[in-house]
């Protein structure tokens, strides 16, 4: 008699210990779909997203900067040209660099190639360079046409430069490609995470263990989400990235801190949740307890 | 395994080697380690029978640099034990010249090169209005410069014209050079010399570093 | 509690064993694009020159190349875009601070020698740049028989315009930087004072007349 009760005992704890390595298992899966998709959401906010960018340009004051260097490389090239300083940065300072940046950066966006339109900007260096002809009173001996569209060319050249960021042609085209795959995994990994969640909410049968592999789940894709960004930052790498250009220092900067940061909203929301499932898990359980004493 | 090693050194305990640069304040001329790599620096790669050589204003670039530093025969032996094992592979892809290689085959190359450079913690900075490359030393003392030539990297497509850059290529690499005159300030008419893949700024301080046709070839021919 | 930590290590095991191999190479070279300091961006050069005292040059004579030498041990050899010396051509109107290095920098402060160049005094050809509407405006005067003067933080040189060529910027057989004996180029654009840019360059050469030589082995 006493026999078969204990042997019923162990048969009861060998699948008691089974069952909660299985839902071990299932708030394991919670917390990877968990980090998986808001590391799906952080990129959808911030790299394909163009207000993210603009706002990042706002924030590290990229078109002022970007302006201020240009006319430092006009400078240069003027002093190469034979033009008086001041021509330099009369010219920049007219044109609209902010429009610029911000047609740049739709036609990114918009699936274009990035390319940087010159045009206009040509069209009023030159007028420029003629009113300064005129102004001057320069003979036409010292004018070498030659020499003044080699000038433009260039310095639409260095103007196109400072609009464009590196690479970013590059980076285009696979932002292009993945933008729908991206929608598309944050689809199918909010099913997983709502079909996890579900077997193990509904396939428990006592309410605080429910609660308590959710908050497991919940609290694993916390940490896992927040590990990655704050060794970055911690690191300190973002700030000692060798660009000698300061616009796009700066914005480099803005731009990867700012996705970083960007983690912690999903993170805060997975602690928020944790924390309510903690707090129900420890309702039922004072009521289990006092059920089962 | 050493890969292995040190890309956990670089993703997870970056904070941790920060303080590791060692480089002697106080460098005399050179020693006989920087003059060994100088000397192997000189040596050739073969390429389809051709030789190939760095140009010389590269090699006097690394011997002014190495006036203001120390380096130890150890990192030397590493370092030309690395110049040699590149030099190997790029025999043995049996291309005719950098252009010549495929994507594979410079991941390889590149990987390699930054072996070479990884010896003495060297990186690489970057200024994107001038397109100058510089590999800079952790001290921040400029071991080389180099000019990326034009290119489609930024786009720009404003059909100036008289520029021969980047010929042969398929207009979306681009070049460097190793034509020293500037516009007095810069130059512009630069002949590309070395092309490199999409990466390239990455590639531009290693392969420039490494790989240029001979001199000869250099800037004459394709200007 | 210890459940959340332990999946959080596993997802990083398991991410690290997938994506590490694919991108293993990339991270490598990508970390060459980090130094180990946060960037100065602020742009100030570092100026070790200071001038050393004319006394051993003879004052009479021009002529008599002097052979003196200082070790490469006794001075600080500069660094990119030190700033280490003047240059001077008194005929010419032209005084400008001598940087190494001819980044832009540099020319928007002075003139600048190409690092894949040599120091003065260093025996080989010494390649220098400078901008034809400021430091270097006075090259237009240069002649042959001027006297260029080169004062760094190790000794005072003195060179001797010997010849002027005008030709396309990727004329390569304008300089030779491979040469074993001390030579001085200086470059500019040309011509001078007109409106536009230009492939043409001037370059003038110079030979050596006084100066220590460096000894590279003391």
């Amino acid at each position: 008699m006493s026999e078969n009760k204990h042997s019923h005992h162990h048969r009861h704890r060998r699948k008691s210990r089974w069952r909660s390595f299985l839902y071990c298992l299932m708030s394991f899966f919670l917390s990877l779909t968990l980090s998986l998709l808001s590391l799906c959401a952080v990129l959808a906010l911030t790299v394909f997203s163009e207000d993210y960018m603009l706002k990042a340009m706002n924030t590290s004051d990229y078109s002022n900067t970007v302006k201020y260097e240009l006319k430092t490389y006009m400078t240069d090239l003027v002093y190469a040209s034979g033009f008086e300083e001041s021509f330099a940065s009369s010219f920049t300072d007219s044109y609209n660099i902010q429009k610029a940046i911000e047609n740049y950066i739709e036609s990114f966006y918009g699936g274009d190639k990035s390319i940087v339109d010159t045009t206009a900007f040509k069209q009023q260096l030159y007028a420029a360079v003629q009113n300064y002809i005129t102004e001057k009173n320069l003979d036409e001996n010292t004018v070498a046409s030659d020499g003044i569209t080699y000038f433009i060319n260039e310095a639409a050249d260095i103007y196109s430069d400072q609009i464009a960021i590196p690479f970013f042609s590059v980076i285009g085209k696979y932002i292009e490609s993945t933008r729908t795959s991206l929608s598309v995994a944050i689809g199918v990994l909010t099913v997983m995470v709502l079909g996890i969640a579900a077997v193990i909410f509904f396939t428990n049968r006592f309410k605080h263990r429910r609660y308590r592999y959710l908050c497991y789940g919940l609290l694993g894709g916390a940490l896992t989400t927040a590990v990655l960004p704050t060794f970055i930052l911690l690191s300190g790498k973002i700030g000692q990235v060798n660009l000698e250009t300061r616009s796009l220092y700066h914005l480099f900067v803005e731009y990867c801190s700012g996705i970083c940061y960007a983690f912690y909203i999903p993170v805060f929301i997975l602690l928020a949740l944790a924390a309510v499932t903690f707090g129900m898990y420890v309702k039922y359980y004072s009521k289990y307890r006092n059920a089962n004493p | 395994m050493k890969k292995a090693i040190k890309l956990f050194s670089v993703g997870l305990l970056s904070a941790a080697i920060a303080a590791s640069a060692s480089v002697s304040a106080f460098a005399a001329g050179l020693n006989d380690a920087e003059k060994k790599i100088l000397a192997e620096l000189k040596t050739t790669v073969t390429m389809q029978g051709v030789q190939k050589s760095l140009p010389v204003s590269y090699v006097n670039q690394a011997e002014n640099y190495f006036n203001t530093v120390d380096i130890t025969d150890a990192e030397a032996t590493e370092i030309i034990k690395r110049i040699e094992a590149t030099k190997a592979y790029l025999t043995s892809t049996g291309a005719p010249n950098y252009n010549g290689l495929t994507d594979a085959q410079i991941d390889t190359f590149v990987a390699k090169c930054q072996e070479i450079v990884d010896v003495i913690d060297l990186t690489i900075s970057y200024d994107k209005a001038t397109r100058v490359v510089s590999i800079v030393d952790k001290n921040g003392k400029t071991v080389f410069t180099a000019t990326v030539g034009k290119g489609s990297s930024s786009g720009n497509n404003n059909g100036s014209d008289n520029k021969t850059d980047n010929k042969g290529n398929n207009g979306s690499k681009d070049v460097i050079n190793d034509n020293p005159v500037k516009r007095t300030g810069f130059d512009f008419n630069i002949p590309g010399v070395v092309s490199i893949a999409g990466v390239g700024i990455l590639l531009v301080s290693a392969a420039g570093v490494y790989l240029v046709s001979t001199k000869k070839k250099a800037a004459v021919e394709r200007a | 509690m210890i459940l959340p930590i332990v999946f959080c290590i596993i997802t990083y095991l398991a991410a690290a064993a997938v994506i590490l191999p694919a991108v293993s190479s990339y991270l490598a070279v990508a970390d060459m694009f980090f130094s180990d300091k946060h960037q100065a961006l602020s742009k100030e050069h570092t100026n070790i020159f200071v001038p050393v005292e004319d006394t051993s040059v003879p004052s009479d004579s021009s002529q008599t190349p002097r052979q003196d030498t200082v070790n490469i041990s006794g001075f600080t050899f500069p660094s990119y875009e030190d700033q280490f010396g003047e240059l001077m051509i008194e005929d010419c109107g032209i005084k400008a601070d001598l940087f190494f290095g001819d980044s832009w920098y540099a020319l928007r402060n002075g003139v600048g020698i190409y690092n894949g160049s040599a120091i003065p005094g260093y025996g080989k050809t010494i390649m220098i740049a400078g901008h034809n509407n400021t430091y270097f405006n006075g090259l237009k005067y240069a002649e042959k028989g001027q006297i260029v003067r080169i004062r760094t933080n190790y000794g005072n040189y003195r060179y001797e315009i010997t010849g002027i060529k005008i030709t396309d910027n990727v004329d390569s057989s304008a300089y030779d930087l491979d040469a074993d004996s001390e030579n001085l180029i200086l470059y500019t654009c040309y011509p001078f004072d007109t409106l536009g840019l230009t492939d043409q360059r001037a370059f003038i050469y110079a030979k050596y007349l006084s100066g220590p030589v460096i000894d590279k082995n003391h």
